[in-house]
């Protein structure tokens, strides 16, 4: 018997790019959806409750509904998809009341969505805020609005702007400062949850894969007797998903990709684990008598991920991947040879073939030993968390915050390495490659000597204060190494991610060249000229290259004087 | 009561101060960013010991490592390193202006064809402006940069008498920006040229001295290219150039890209002969025989136009205008005659604007090759090498000025209706206002633009929205590579604020 499982359109509904699916993260239409989902799987679907993820927030929806919030104003401030309507209408939900675009409820008012309230009224509501906090009238708000419409009602927001509001939207605040916006923040009664400082991967990624992959939706409910089970990808996804390290694996990926500069709020992280757990297909697809098991290995999880753009072979419609997977194009070697590896890989799937899911029937059933290498190389970079996968080395130094010194060490190994020094030194040392000939060949001879060597600090940014800290889960982190500069001077920061480390990793295990930095050499360049003419304070002398000769360059007499170094 | 012969005036000069263009002249804009900032500085340099030296290195150098085999030629490549142009045999002419010192004093005029002024004059609004303060602040700086510091103490400074040097003047582009403040390139230089550099002071300090001469460069090759598109426009239209990533596959964006280019090229001839037919007007006016002859339809009595007088610094000129005239009127009188037609007056005013224009049609050659070495210079008209069309297309360089200007300047001057004035879509909004840039048409402000009559040239060569979205995508990939734009979200990305 062939079912359609209710828990794969749920699923589907998620991602961004699902055409012409009724999409279950808008909040207006996510209710009545489910209800007619949870209907035609006659009550084998999860309840609302069971699809939360939990957070941090939930505390503070937690604490206003009891009347246990401290605060007078409460700003939810970041992008579309972050949650900050879905924390509205928690909160409306615990009162058991309807949500409004303007939802009034005892002292607090709940403004679900400033950005779609025309000017005049945000500025009522503000008007009526603040002579409430003359009279003595309680009147508290709970505002959720993008930043770019928070920055334009700044003069709305008095003296909370200044002290609160503005330091939130910092992404660079550093320990001092966020000292003294939690100090502020009380004072007011203003807290500022900015979501764009959120780190919410991991935890999003295990709360959202628990809730979607429980064995009663999947083998042991309606796919239990469903014709295609044998070789079905999406429940293969499930019952690999539920496994605490396939789960953390997973995770590993999307903190990548977020810490490589692509932010995952909820809404986006949602959308490319959905891809990702479907591979983009529907129960549909995977019934359909047209489609070799062979193909459906493509859409394992480990796989789908990868899946950028067109029509997939054997499919009878267009896959629409989420389109943050070309940015995961990077971390598929899938048509990258490496000898050595694919003869492990290609030992590991003799040795012991699958019996399950798509990749037992490909075992059976036989594919090309090119497509077999492919799909084996996508997931040995998924699958199994070795150090030995560059993308992992680094995400590992850079989320660690208790090896932040290991990170400080690689990167500082690897700037003097691009300069010519292959010691293991803690600080740039005093002879560094003249920063332009980075990029310009006509001055790859020509170093500069610093007057001594210069030691680099880690920092990580923004602080937040910790009331906050607990509402974000995790806060997003920029690392920069910095350099001491001279009084009154700004120092020279470089900043680095995960994608930069993961070529500074290169450089120094694989001797990969200055060219694979690509657009990062723009921002080394920048760092070393700034470390030259301040942290240096100017007093460098020009020395020339010259096999392996050392000159340094001086005017004498107007005269070129070369001396040896 | 003595009567002067009518003369036509020079039409290079005329142009040229119509289109606020110094010299007429191949000239590129790093050496107008040397001339720009030798009279921002009021001085330059004897470079003559750097010749000697990337001449005759061994001669030049000193000290007991002077003598080790190779030292001479890395010497030469570093100053070639340092050349921006040279003369037929490869003597350097100019060099990086890292300081004033290394600014050749010698044949400036020649060198640097008073482009400098403009810069100085026009864009800066003079050397003693506040914004030239803030300018000569920065590009001080550029003195500490380690090679400058080698190679500048062998260069003497010579101080420029006038702050001006050779113009005294105002500069042609000042003319045109002072000529009427309601006019449209005036307003623009007011606001954007002002606003752009007083950006770039501000964005200045998070940059290495190279990049910062890098952006000075591009961002002068930028306004003056802006500037002369104004000029172009005809009456009404704005300046507008659609931009491709420097990689993009040859298809219809890269076409329209080409046309793009290829019709404000194509613009400086038409811009021209409306200036020979303003010419053939204006001594019609003052000449009532030779405005009659027009209306005559008699060969004879239209060959008094042959009289009047060329000014031109060339004979020659007068010459071929005499010439191609007689040769043009014989023409279209026969083919009037032969099929019984006549001459109107529009026909022989057309006659006498082509004869003017054939001696002075070198210079729309030079006006195109302005357009374009402008463009290079602003990193926005390419591909720089190989004989490829020439298009509009932005690359590093430039999205790398546009997004540290754009995350540089006060909030409320970005010219977009976006709420986020540091979103990408704010960043679209602000180029197109500014400088004309298209990236897509996918944008309200940009499509009320375009929407007039007085662009609908223009208009017909641009692709559909969906397909300058795919443009567009492009563009935001580019920004992201180069790490000036953070993604929020599908729907949010943010350029990265310079620190």
């Amino acid at each position: 018997m062939d079912a359609t499982n209710q828990i794969v359109a749920y699923v589907a509904s998620l991602r961004t790019q699902n055409q012409g699916a009724n999409p279950s993260y808008v909040q207006e239409t996510r209710g009545a959806f489910l209800a007619k989902l949870r209907d035609e799987a006659h009550g084998n679907f999860p309840e609302e409750s069971d699809l939360h993820v939990a957070s941090g927030i939930d505390g503070l929806v937690d604490a206003i509904a009891k009347g246990t919030a401290p605060w007078r104003l409460v700003v939810l401030t970041g992008d579309a998809g972050d949650g900050k309507t879905q924390a509205c209408a928690r909160l409306a939900a615990s009162w058991q009341i309807e949500l409004d675009p303007v939802t009034e409820h005892g002292e607090w008012v709940i403004v679900k969505d400033a950005s779609e309230l025309p000017r005049d009224q945000l500025a009522g509501i503000f008007e009526r805020w603040h002579q409430a906090a003359s009279s003595q009238v309680p009147l508290r708000l709970l505002i959720a609005i993008n930043e770019g419409r928070l920055r334009s009602a700044c003069s709305l927001l008095g003296e909370a702007w200044d002290a609160v509001v503005a330091p939130s939207l910092d992404g660079l605040l550093d320990d001092e400062a966020a000292e003294r916006l939690e100090q502020s923040s009380l004072r007011l009664g203003v807290l500022v949850l900015n979501f764009r400082h959120r780190l919410f991967v991991r935890a999003g990624v295990r709360g959202l894969l628990y809730s979607w992959t429980a064995a009663r939706y999947w083998e042991r409910g309606v796919c239990a007797n469903c014709t295609s089970r044998e070789r079905c990808p999406i429940l293969a996804n499930a019952r690999d998903l539920r496994n605490v390290d396939r789960v953390e694996e997973l995770a590993d990926v999307l903190m990548w990709l977020h810490l490589a500069g692509q932010r995952l709020p909820f809404r986006r992280l949602q959308g490319i684990l959905a891809f990702a757990f479907t591979g983009g297909l529907n129960c549909s697809d995977v019934l359909s008598a047209d489609v070799t098991s062979s193909s459906l290995v493509r859409h394992r999880y480990y796989a789908g991920i990868f899946i950028t753009t067109g029509r997939e072979p054997g499919l009878a419609r267009q896959v629409q991947p989420e389109p943050a997977a070309v940015l995961l194009a990077a971390l598929d070697l899938s048509r990258v040879a490496d000898r050595a590896q694919d003869e492990v890989l290609l030992a590991e799937w003799r040795n012991a073939p699958p019996l399950e899911g798509p990749e037992g029937a490909v075992a059976r059933e036989g594919v090309s030993p090119e497509e077999l290498l492919a799909t084996l190389r996508q997931r040995a970079q998924v699958v199994g968390r070795s150090a030995a996968v560059p993308w992992r080395r680094a995400l590992q130094l850079l989320e660690d915050a208790g090896r932040v010194e290991d990170l400080r060490a690689l990167v500082v190994r690897a700037i003097n390495r691009i300069d010519g020094h292959l010691d293991n030194s803690t600080a740039l040392q005093p002879i560094l490659s003249d920063p332009e000939g980075i990029v310009t060949f006509d001055r790859r001879a020509v170093d500069l000597l610093l007057p001594a060597p210069v030691a680099l600090r880690a920092r990580r940014s923004p602080a937040v204060p910790s009331m906050v800290k607990q509402c974000l889960d995790e806060v997003a982190t920029v690392v920069e190494l910095v350099a001491a500069a001279a009084p009154g001077q700004a120092a020279p920061a470089l900043a680095v991610d995960v994608l930069l480390l993961e070529r500074f990793i290169g450089l120094l295990d694989r001797g990969a060249s200055v060219v694979s930095l690509g657009g990062y050499r723009n921002d080394l360049l920048r760092f070393l000229s700034r470390v030259v003419t301040t942290a240096a304070g100017g007093d460098v002398a020009v020395v020339l290259r010259l096999g392996d000769h050392r000159l340094r360059l001086e005017v004498s007499d107007k005269k070129l004087r070369l001396e040896s170094v | 009561m003595t009567m002067t012969t009518p003369a036509f005036k020079n039409l290079t000069t005329l142009a040229q101060q119509r289109l606020g263009i110094q010299q007429a002249q191949t000239i590129t804009a790093e050496t107008i960013a040397s001339d720009a900032i030798a009279r921002l500085h009021g001085r330059r340099g004897d470079v003559q010991r750097l010749v000697d030296l990337w001449q005759r290195p061994e001669a030049d150098l000193v000290g007991t490592a002077a003598l080790l085999t190779g030292a001479p030629e890395r010497i030469r490549g570093l100053l070639g390193g340092l050349t921006v142009a040279r003369s037929r045999l490869g003597t350097p002419h100019t060099f990086l202006p890292y300081t004033p010192e290394l600014i050749t004093d010698r044949n400036v005029s020649q060198i640097f064809r008073d482009m400098g002024a403009t810069v100085v004059d026009a864009l800066w609004g003079g050397v003693d402006s506040e914004l030239a303060a803030g300018i000569r602040e920065v590009t001080g700086g550029w003195s500490f940069h380690p090679l400058a510091r080698v190679f500048a103490a062998l260069c003497v400074a010579r101080p420029i008498p006038s702050p001006r040097g050779a113009t005294e003047s105002r500069s042609y582009l000042r003319a045109l920006f002072d000529e009427t403040t309601a006019s449209p390139l005036a307003s623009w230089a007011r606001g954007t040229v002002t606003e752009d550099w007083t950006a770039w002071v501000a964005a200045s300090s998070g940059m290495s001295i190279d990049e910062q001469l890098q952006t000075f460069s591009v961002l002068i090759g930028l306004h003056l290219h802006v500037a002369l598109q104004w000029r172009l426009a005809p009456s009404g239209a704005r300046p507008l150039s659609f931009c491709v990533t420097p990689d993009a596959a040859a298809g219809p964006l890269v076409t329209a890209s080409c046309n793009v280019y290829q019709w404000w090229q194509g613009r400086t001839l038409a811009v021209l002969q409306a200036m020979s037919l303003e010419q053939v007007d204006a001594v019609a006016d003052e000449n009532p025989d030779l405005s009659a002859a027009l209306d005559a339809n008699d060969a004879a009595v239209l060959s008094r136009w042959r009289l009047v007088r060329v000014e031109s610094a060339r004979q020659k000129s007068a010459d071929l205008f005499h010439q191609r005239y007689q040769d043009e009127l014989t023409r279209r009188t026969d083919a009037a005659q032969t099929h019984q037609m006549q001459l109107s007056r529009n026909d022989a005013r057309e006659i006498v604007r082509d004869a003017l224009l054939h001696p002075f049609a070198p210079s729309a050659e030079k006006f195109r090759d302005y357009l374009r070495q402008t463009g290079r210079a602003a990193a926005y008209v390419g591909p720089d090498r190989g004989y490829s069309r020439k298009r509009y297309q932005i690359d590093a360089r430039l999205l790398g000025l546009l997004a540290r200007l754009h995350t540089s300047r006060d909030e409320m001057k970005i010219r977009t209706s976006e709420e986020e004035r540091y979103s990408i879509e704010g960043f679209l909004d602000d180029i197109f206002d500014r400088y004309g840039i298209l990236i897509t048409r996918g944008r309200e402000a940009a499509e009320a633009a375009l929407a007039t009559e007085s662009m609908k040239p223009l208009l017909r060569f641009l692709p559909n929205e969906a397909l300058t979205e795919a443009n567009r995508h492009d563009v935001e990939q580019l920004l992201e590579g180069l790490r000036l734009l953070r993604r929020y979200s599908d729907d949010s990305a943010v350029l990265v604020p310079m620190r």
